[in-house]
């Protein structure tokens, strides 16, 4: 097989960018993607849905996820869930590393082309300033120590934010991103937490960081009634509230130009653009309209059935672009299995991946490669790395790879059950999950102590999945009267839902499970994953305010609240740490280029990067991080550095 | 392979006085499957995942030998370098790899109907000889696998009322039956559930939701108790395009 310049594996946000900004560059490129591509009867008459005999057989099982019925059962409820795992594979879980690991089912992003980026739920972040600084930010505050002492190793990120600015605007072009810069800054400007830190050292960036200028690309998504109800909650605590930037092309619009967009991030960029990027937008992208979104309501998990990409994510952009470009080729059902290393040059020349498009008959495939770029989501990178190199997995010579995972508290949040009355009232239906959010709780204060410690994002959120939640109420042994009562109740319901910034423990890692292996007998990932005493007093510091956010619905007769904590066996979409990156090899696996220290043309451009989780959706931050690596790769190889040259003898 | 075919008269009858059993409140009316096209979407969705069985039968050999198809030369030696154990294993049931009936059994959706319907026919058949029978109590009992007349077996019934609860409930909520629009969309506008397959929205029905939702809880807040109990006879209007009857009251909630 020819040799090609890049191959990455993975075709999420990370991988499906960087693919498309490395061939855009000039360059040979091999994506290779584990599932398939379950959104193709967009693109493919003869698997149109028919709406004239709806639910008519699935002309094959590879249209189990069908966008065009919006079959909710097969979407959310059944199991397994192949749209997020391959047939056949499985991660293991223990609490903490003196268990023994069980197989779950859980602890996958995707397993599609555009992977996470397709099902995910659009909620569209930038990370704030603060979350590059946070070891330094509790070095100043005092509490580096305490949180030592219970077991976090809280790192700065070896970048700074006005590093990915300008990778940050494009990104949002790219994603679409509708909302009002404005409100969003000044929800964040007049929080208790910045009017308490702002005008520390540490805190004060340029305005632009903390505040950008470069507006969202389309107008914010519109408000509705659970968005209504939950931002009258927030102001009843004080806390600001925003519109929740979407990644979305906005509703009621005439269709969205990426390249537009991009022109306008260009623009902002300024005078010291890298080579990639200065030239005209019209040379970058597409004339691609996409579509506006129709608010349609089967979002998070689905794939968007708009054919011209309303939802964001790169099979909607990047992929679309990619596949433009006659030096790019995408592979989909490769299961990649080995980063191969040569010892003797101590560099990789390619991956090994089984090619599973009939699963019955894997067939191992080698495509040699000038560089690796890994893209497949925290648990499954650090799986491939581990399965890769020396025994101790490749890039893992001080044993920090899949170390310091973090994976946000999710289920942490209350609901609100309104009266009868209210039945059909929030129109959960109406747009996707999400849609005020409020970055009060992103630092919570601990009276008894005087210190303030990371929390999250507060995000409204209807229910809009009755199916699943009647599959729940079913197994939770409800009929009768009792299962009517909680279906009835379920659109009368809204939720607040906290983006919980867990934070990295050595302990808390993958590895490989020392037993249990998949189908074709690859050992599996084992995911080590407990809560610690920071994780705690996230629950402890956030829930009263959170059920005094429903202060105003409470007062009514028959209104019923009900709060959660967080679940630490709640795995899946967010995935970060694994393959941290740092200036120190000894504390990290990847440089600041998110490069293996150890090995010169190895990449990992996914969520692993992250050496702290942020309590906020990482997907902007994956896709603006993946285009500033691949401008810096496009940026040296233009400069004639030899980036294949070992690092160390 | 297990294929499945067509459930026969008694099996259907037996099966949607079940399933209008559990789904029905106490003292109300009944709701009919029959109506809503729930045993023939069933047996559709039987006759779709037959092919199950088929994967079980391979997973059952990948159990056996584990390591057969691994890609990787030498794999024993590969495993012992890494500080792997020597006996490899392959889960399929904790992973969730496929159906399971109760906690370990892993079994396509088509054979478990297959093994539990006769069962339950026979169960129902001695039930329904016994003086006083009640369907909703029978149909109780059984979910508790408590039931005199189900035959001492290794299958418990409560597995089968939840699977077939389950299905049943794909069939009444998932929009794909093969009936009518209105029909097929009945159950949901009863419960309020507005999403419906093809909607479309523009930020002004958003913009009105939340204006009458302003408005609901306006009046709520001076409502007497009573009245907020009461479900109302219309929600908003949204889009009469895609279908949406309004809500009837609670009263006749789930009589269709």
């Amino acid at each position: 097989m020819e040799t090609t310049d890049f191959v990455v594996v993975g075709s999420s946000g990370g991988g499906g960018t960087i693919a498309w900004l490395l061939a855009k560059a000039g360059y040979k490129v091999v994506v290779l993607e584990l599932g398939t591509d379950w959104a193709r009867p967009l693109e493919d008459e003869t698997l149109r849905y028919d709406p004239d005999r709806p639910g008519k057989p699935l002309p094959n099982e590879d249209l189990r996820y069908n966008p065009l019925p919006h079959d909710e059962y097969r979407f959310r409820v059944e199991r397994p869930e192949w749209k997020r795992r391959p047939r056949g594979d499985y991660n293991t879980y223990r609490s903490n590393e003196f268990e023994k690991a069980s197989p779950f089912g859980a602890g996958w992003t995707a397993s599609m082309l555009g992977g996470g980026s397709v099902i995910w739920g659009a909620w569209c972040f930038r990370a704030l300033p603060i979350d590059f600084r946070l070891a330094t930010h509790f070095k100043e505050t005092g509490q580096a120590e305490i949180l030592r002492n219970e077991g976090y190793t809280i790192p700065d990120w070896p970048i700074a934010y006005s590093e990915m600015e300008p990778f940050y605007n494009v990104a949002e072009t790219l994603l679409a991103v509708s909302g009002n810069r404005e409100p969003l800054n000044e929800a964040i400007r007049q929080t208790r937490w910045f009017e308490r830190f702002g005008g520390m050292p540490h805190f004060q960036q340029s305005a632009t960081e903390w505040f950008p200028r470069f507006p969202f690309p389309c107008p914010e998504y519109p408000l509705t009634p659970a968005g209504f109800a939950v931002e009258r909650g927030f102001r009843e605590i004080n806390w600001k509230s925003a519109r929740l930037p979407s990644g979305m092309v906005a509703p009621g619009s005439s269709g969205y130009s990426t390249r537009e967009a991009i022109g306008k991030a260009l623009d902002q960029w300024g005078a010291d653009r890298p080579e990639f990027w200065d030239r005209s937008a019209d040379t970058i992208w597409s004339d691609r309209i996409r579509d506006a979104c129709n608010m349609c309501g089967f979002c998070g998990e689905y794939l968007c059935w708009g054919k011209n990409g309303p939802k964001s994510g790169s099979r909607a952009s990047s992929l679309k672009e990619l596949r433009d470009l006659p030096n790019a080729e995408v592979v989909t059902n490769a299961k990649a299995y080995e980063v191969v290393y040569d010892e003797r040059t101590r560099r990789a020349t390619g991956v090994r991946y089984l090619d599973i498009s009939d699963p019955d008959r894997p067939r191992a495939v080698f495509q040699p490669a000038r560089f690796v770029i890994v893209s497949c989501g925290a648990v499954q990178s650090a799986r491939l790395l581990r399965m890769s190199g020396p025994p101790a997995g490749l890039g893992n010579r001080y044993d920090q790879l899949g170390r310091y995972i973090t994976f946000h508290l999710f289920g942490l949040g209350t609901a609100c059950t309104l009266p009868p009355k209210f039945q059909g009232a929030l129109h959960g239906h109406l747009g996707h999950t999400g849609n005020v959010v409020s970055f009060d709780p992103y630092f919570l204060e601990d009276k008894e102590t005087g210190f303030w410690w990371k929390g999250a994002t507060a995000v409204s959120a209807a229910k809009k999945n009755p199916l699943e939640n009647a599959t729940g109420a079913v197994r939770k042994d409800l009929i009768h009267d009792g299962l009517l009562d909680n279906l009835e109740a379920y659109n009368r319901t809204m939720e607040i839902r906290l983006t919980g910034d867990d934070l990295p423990m050595a302990s808390n890692r993958v590895d490989l499970d020392p037993s249990h292996v998949d189908e074709y007998g690859l050992p599996v990932a084992r995911i080590t994953r407990g809560f610690g005493p920071a994780e705690r007093r996230m629950f402890k510091l956030s829930l009263k305010a959170l059920e005094d956010v429903w202060r105003p619905y409470t007062a009514l007769p028959l209104t019923k609240t009900k709060s959660s904590e967080g679940n630490p066996t709640l795995i899946g979409d967010h995935q970060m740490g694994t393959c941290r990156m740092g200036d120190d090899p000894t504390q990290s696996v990847l440089d600041r280029f998110c490069r293996l220290h150890e090995l010169p043309n190895v990449f990992v451009v996914d969520s692993s990067f992250m050496p702290t989780g942020l309590g906020l959706n990482p997907m902007v931050t994956v896709v603006a991080n993946a285009l500033r690596v691949g401008t810096w790769l496009v940026e040296e190889l233009k400069k004639g550095n030899d980036l294949e040259r070992p690092l160390r003898p | 392979m297990t294929s499945f075919t067509r459930f026969d008269a008694e099996q259907s009858a037996l099966l949607e006085e079940i399933g209008e059993a559990l789904l029905r409140r106490q003292n109300g009316a009944p709701l009919s499957l029959r109506e809503l096209g729930a045993i023939p979407f069933l047996e559709r969705l039987l006759a779709e995942t037959s092919g199950d069985a088929d994967l079980i039968a391979h997973f059952e050999k990948v159990v056996q030998d584990p390591l057969r198809s691994c890609p990787i030369q030498e794999v024993r030696d590969w495993r012992a370098r890494r500080g792997l154990d020597p006996e490899a294993k392959f889960d399929i049931v904790t992973s969730e790899n496929l159906m399971r009936a109760g906690e370990d059994q892993p079994i396509s959706r088509a054979v478990f109907y297959v093994e539990y319907i006769p069962l339950l026919v026979q169960a129902a058949r001695a039930a329904k000889k016994a003086p006083g029978y009640d369907s909703a109590i029978f149909a109780k009992e059984l979910s508790k696998n408590e039931s005199k007349f189900w035959p001492s077996s290794s299958q418990k019934s409560a597995f089968l009322i939840k699977r077939l609860l389950e299905d049943l409930l794909y069939a009444l909520m998932g929009m794909q039956n093969p009936i009518d629009e209105t029909r097929r969309s009945a159950f949901l506008t009863k419960l309020g559930e507005l999403r419906r397959v093809g909607n479309k929205f523009e930020p002004r029905h958003a913009e009105a939701a939340v204006d009458a939702f302003r408005k609901a809880l306006d009046e709520a807040s001076q409502s007497p108790r009573e009245e907020l109990e009461e479900v109302p006879l219309s929600v908003p209007e949204v889009s009469l395009s895609i279908g949406n009857p309004p809500l009837t009251t609670k009263r006749e909630h789930l009589d269709l």
